[in-house]
């Protein structure tokens, strides 16, 4: 188990602390099988999720963070999301790559509002383990690359740590190539 | 005290002061969006354009004001009678053509700021879901 990315963190697995996770990633980590032991979860300060505070605090370094973003592509009345995950020094590439790959005409951050209430999860913590079947996943080829990496628990209060290549087979998962800048 | 030989001039001092006021809301602007947002629409990073837009404050608000102010804002203008050693006081000689040497550095920052309003501006704001950020 490498979970050293959690940096000053003692992380244990993932779904011996369901208290530590949202509903819907508890749910989604169940259904992983034998990969979920891969996941660790480690509690922290809700105060502190931001990414920079967190690796601030925490001595976690930047490059072991993924964050997600959630992507709202619209095309006429019809809008689909897709969650990115890129690493936290790098950016997504929301109106290139992603609005292509959501055949959408416009492509926006999805408003936090929505992304929540149609994740289940909370703000700052939201994760691409657990989200709705139908939303493609695209995961940066770096993070794929990655040995670890810190990722939301679907709550603020607490960060799972997962190796890169499994965050780039989770169900819907695709990695892609030039994703992040 | 508005020479009609000096109309260019006048156009110059008004498209200034109108510009100045803009120039200070583009970096305002750039300061308040998330910084993920101008990678998203393909645009220079989010602190490439604080420095040019700061850049731009710099030559377009705070070096005519500290020119006005140092030089009174209201002394005559355009009392000279073709004078080619007259310097203008008050906040036109911060941006006085050739000779002032920064009329330059004055227009780079027109420039910029107008790409930044009408351009980098909208993309951003269309970004994050078209919620105006000011």
């Amino acid at each position: 188990m490498n979970w050293a990315v959690l940096g000053t963190l003692t992380a244990v697995p993932a779904l011996d602390r369901p208290d530590l996770l949202a509903k819907p990633v508890a749910l989604a980590l169940e259904q992983l099988g034998a990969d979920a032991a891969l996941v660790g979860v480690a509690e922290i300060d809700p105060a502190l999720a931001d990414t920079a505070e967190f690796c601030a605090a925490y001595g976690s370094p930047m490059d072991g963070s993924a964050n997600c973003v959630v992507v709202a592509g619209r095309r006429g009345e019809d809008t689909r999301y897709a969650a990115c995950l890129v690493l936290a020094t790098t950016r997504a590439d929301v109106n290139g790559l992603v609005r292509k790959r959501l055949n959408a005409r416009k492509a926006s951050f999805a408003p936090m509002d929505d992304a929540v209430a149609i994740t289940g999860m909370e703000y700052g913590g939201i994760t691409p383990v657990g989200l709705p079947a139908e939303w493609p996943l695209l995961v940066d080829a770096a993070v794929a690359a990655a040995p670890a990496v810190v990722i939301g628990s679907g709550i603020r209060g607490s960060k799972l740590a997962l190796p890169g290549e499994l965050a780039a087979r989770l169900p819907g998962a695709e990695v892609v190539e030039g994703l992040a800048r | 005290m508005f020479d009609p030989k000096h109309l260019d001039t006048l156009v110059l001092f008004v498209i200034g002061i109108v510009s100045a006021p803009v120039a200070a809301y583009a970096f305002v602007h750039a300061l308040r969006q998330r910084a993920d947002a101008f990678t998203a629409v393909g645009k220079l990073t989010k602190n490439a354009w604080l420095g040019i837009t700061g850049a731009a404050v710099f030559f377009m608000l705070l070096i005519p004001a500290f020119t006005a102010f140092s030089l009174g804002p209201f002394t005559p203008m355009f009392a000279y009678g073709g004078d080619p050693n007259y310097h203008p006081p008050g906040i036109m000689a911060a941006f006085q053509g050739p000779g002032s040497s920064m009329t330059l550095f004055w227009l780079a920052g027109l420039v910029a700021v107008m790409v930044y309003i009408v351009d980098v501006k909208p993309a951003i704001v269309g970004v994050q879901g078209g919620g105006q950020r000011y």
